[in-house]
């Protein structure tokens, strides 16, 4: 994968066990987290952050498409601009488009605030809706944004994680820059977008996860965006997550329990070697496309809160 | 009453639902499965790769129609299709422009060729107008159409009026003013500097792309009347007697609480909720069972025995989960909810398609669980 490990944060790192591919995670500043829809991106995104910061990293989950999802894995209430604290260590940000670009207004254009539901937002919502990029720069840029921001002399975030948006849709976030940079010979945003591509495609700073699920779709998808992404960007993708998986250590010890067993055991025995069957061909395709995998079972949890992204954590913990 | 016989009362069957839950699969079984003595099509927005070649849609066909080959005993045809995005927008330019001229303009604008890709919500605008074209070619007793993965399901309801007052903004007709009067002098003599806010958009952007988003906006003024006319028409017709919507979920959180939001909305607009389709529902009779179970040990792999027993525990949560929820969406919905279990095979053909649609189609009243044997395909 990428070359040496680079300490980014200012904050030395606790050492992990040798060589697990969350170690090279979180040696990058910011993680967007992208997958199908359907295969628990935000799941992923809100246990990779919740392990970050049990390493003693001060990490930001951001939340791009501020559906709230991620807070609520977390049992945070939902957070509005500013980053919200959810537990020692953990803030997360539900980014709005709309205040997004009030807050470039108000910081790069110098446009007062009290002027915000005035004619100039309205033409920026317009542009910001026809010219392609402008939408995904402002979220690329408010990414970038935290991840210059310093308390005194060190940084204010060890790791972002970014819940960011779906696979069909990350490569035009992540290449907003460029696409603006093609698009706009001169003026101010072209200017400002330099620095958020040059962030965005440092292999020692940004890096992609890819969550997936042993299915055609998710799989067929994962694919795709691998083979797509290094046409666009330089931005590396570190890790592929196989999610929601059954594994079953040995199918004929398994297949006798369920033989001689009735009711409900033997069904749930029967279905469980069939998932597990079933699956094994697209975790081996996810397998083969060369990034580190990590496997999350299936876990059975009941409501999605802290305490089930907590058993995802753990099982992200134990995968190799 | 069945699931079909609801559905056999409409000519035109919109699947709506959360990303991955299983909308174009569902689409296409029901479109097959009213093959059987009508002639149907399915409009598709983003088919699994082996589905597309089942239903014939892997040639890169933009927009054309394929005829899907029908299994015996099929009286009535059945067509599939794909929403191609790119030829959709250049179709609704060359529709709606008043002359060839400004059609190739628009075509040819840098900003165009980026809206047709990206423009919020378009997707969901062109799905509803192709399907007020095929409603309008009255080729078809029964157009059954795909919508959009949006993370709001409800989108594509606002799309059509959303492009229109996206083309009908006053404000976009200012804003292009100075631009277009100084385009027609042949000189930026007439500049923004009378309007503060065209100097900040102009400091920001650079004039290169003002000007081309301002000779756009031109050329889309003409097209207004055309758009809001079949805007109009798309919800006339998504309102009336022909039209059912069909809500597909899963059982869980997210595509669920989504699920509720979009029937809620249904019923608020008076539009049919012909039904709502649970997928990858767990074995319901897993549900709430107590978790330790006597096995008889002999000779048995005592590892595979507690994997037996933790896959049953872990099953058993899900499948109460879903049985609650299942509750809870058929009293939100006060309709019948049509179970089609987890299936340990992906639906890639049209045998495939068939058992799906005896799942979805044959559900009537009552909360039966599907049979251990079906559950495993």
């Amino acid at each position: 994968m990428s070359a040496a490990v680079q300490t980014g944060g200012a904050t030395p790192r606790p050492p992990g066990p040798p060589h697990h591919f969350l170690d090279d995670l979180f040696t990058r500043r910011a993680l967007w987290v992208t997958g199908k829809g359907g295969t628990g991106k935000s799941t992923i995104s809100a246990a990779l952050a919740l392990l970050a910061s049990e390493r003693g990293l001060k990490t930001l989950l951001i939340d791009v498409e501020a559906n709230g999802d991620a807070a609520r894995f977390l049992d945070a209430g939902a957070s509005r601009s500013e980053p919200r604290e959810a537990r020692t260590n953990l803030f997360h940000l539900a980014l709005h488009p709309q205040e997004v670009l009030d807050e470039y207004l108000h910081v790069a254009m110098k446009v007062p605030r009290v002027r915000r539901f005035g004619p100039i937002r309205k033409v920026f919502e317009f542009i910001a809706t026809a010219a392609p990029g402008i939408k995904e720069v402002l979220i690329a840029g408010k990414v970038g944004f935290e991840e210059r921001a310093m308390d005194g002399a060190r940084p204010r975030w060890d790791v972002i994680v970014v819940d960011a948006a779906p696979s069909g849709q990350v490569v035009s976030h992540l290449r907003g820059p460029r696409t603006i940079q093609e698009i706009v010979d001169v003026g101010l945003i072209r200017n400002q977008t330099a620095w958020v591509r040059e962030i965005l495609e440092d292999p020692e700073k940004t890096g992609v996860v890819v969550v997936s699920l042993p299915e055609e779709m998710p799989v067929t998808e994962t694919t795709e965006l691998l083979a797509h992404l290094p046409k666009e960007v330089k931005t590396p993708v570190l890790a592929v997550i196989a999610n929601r998986v059954v594994e079953v250590a040995d199918d004929a010890a398994l297949d006798a329990v369920a033989q001689a067993s009735d009711g409900a055991l033997a069904e749930a025995a029967h279905l469980w070697l069939d998932l597990a069957r079933s699956e094994r061909p697209y975790i081996e395709q996810l397998r083969e496309l060369g990034p580190p995998t990590a496997a999350v079972p299936l876990i059975g949890f009941d409501h999605h809160d802290l305490a089930a992204t907590k058993a995802i954590a753990s099982a992200l913990e134990s995968s190799s | 009453m069945t699931m079909r016989d609801v559905l056999a009362e409409r000519s035109i069957i919109v699947v709506c639902g959360a990303g991955g839950v299983g909308k174009t699969t569902t689409a296409a079984a029901i479109a097959l499965d009213a093959a059987r003595d009508r002639k149907v099509i399915v409009v598709t927005i983003d088919p699994a790769k082996r589905l597309a070649s089942a239903l014939g849609l892997d040639g890169g066909l933009g927009n054309a129609e394929n005829k899907v080959d029908l299994p015996d005993g099929f009286n009535g045809t059945l067509d599939a299709a794909m929403l191609d995005m790119k030829t959709s927008w250049d179709d609704l330019v060359d529709r709606y422009s008043p002359t060839r001229a400004q059609a190739e303009r628009i075509k040819t604008n840098r900003i165009y060729r980026g809206v047709s890709e990206q423009f919020i919500g378009s997707q969901g605008y062109m799905a509803m107008e192709r399907l007020a074209d095929l409603y309008d070619q009255r080729k078809y007793d029964l157009v059954v159409i795909d919508t959009p993965p949006t993370r709001s399901a409800l989108d594509f309801l606002e799309a059509p009026k959303r492009m229109t007052d996206f083309i009908g903004g006053s404000l976009l007709r200012w804003m292009a003013k100075p631009y277009a009067a100084a385009g027609r002098i042949g000189a930026r003599a007439f500049s923004f500097t009378a309007s503060p806010f065209l100097r900040i958009a102009d400091r920001v952007l650079g004039s290169q792309v003002l000007e081309d988003i301002s000779a756009l906006v031109m050329d889309f003024q003409n097209m207004y009347d055309g758009f809001k006319e079949r805007a109009e028409q798309v919800l006339a017709l998504l309102s009336s007697d022909e039209t059912g919507f069909l809500v597909v979920t899963t059982l869980e959180g997210p595509p669920l609480q989504e699920a509720g939001f979009f029937i809620d909305r249904l019923v608020d607009e008076h539009l049919h909720l012909s039904g709502v389709v649970a997928n990858k529902v767990v074995p319901l009779s897993l549900a709430n069972v107590p978790a330790d179970i006597d096995v008889p040990s002999d000779g048995l792999d005592p590892n595979a025995i507690e994997e037996a027993k933790h896959a049953l525990r872990t099953l058993s949560i899900l499948a109460s989960r879903d049985a609650r929820n299942l509750d809870e969406l058929r009293h939100r919905s006060k309709t019948e909810i049509a179970q089609v279990p987890l299936m340990t095979h992906d639906v890639h053909d049209l045998d495939g398609l068939r058992e799906l649609a005896a799942y979805v189609l044959g559900a009537s009243g009552g909360f039966v669980a599907p049979s251990e044997a079906s559950i495993r395909g």
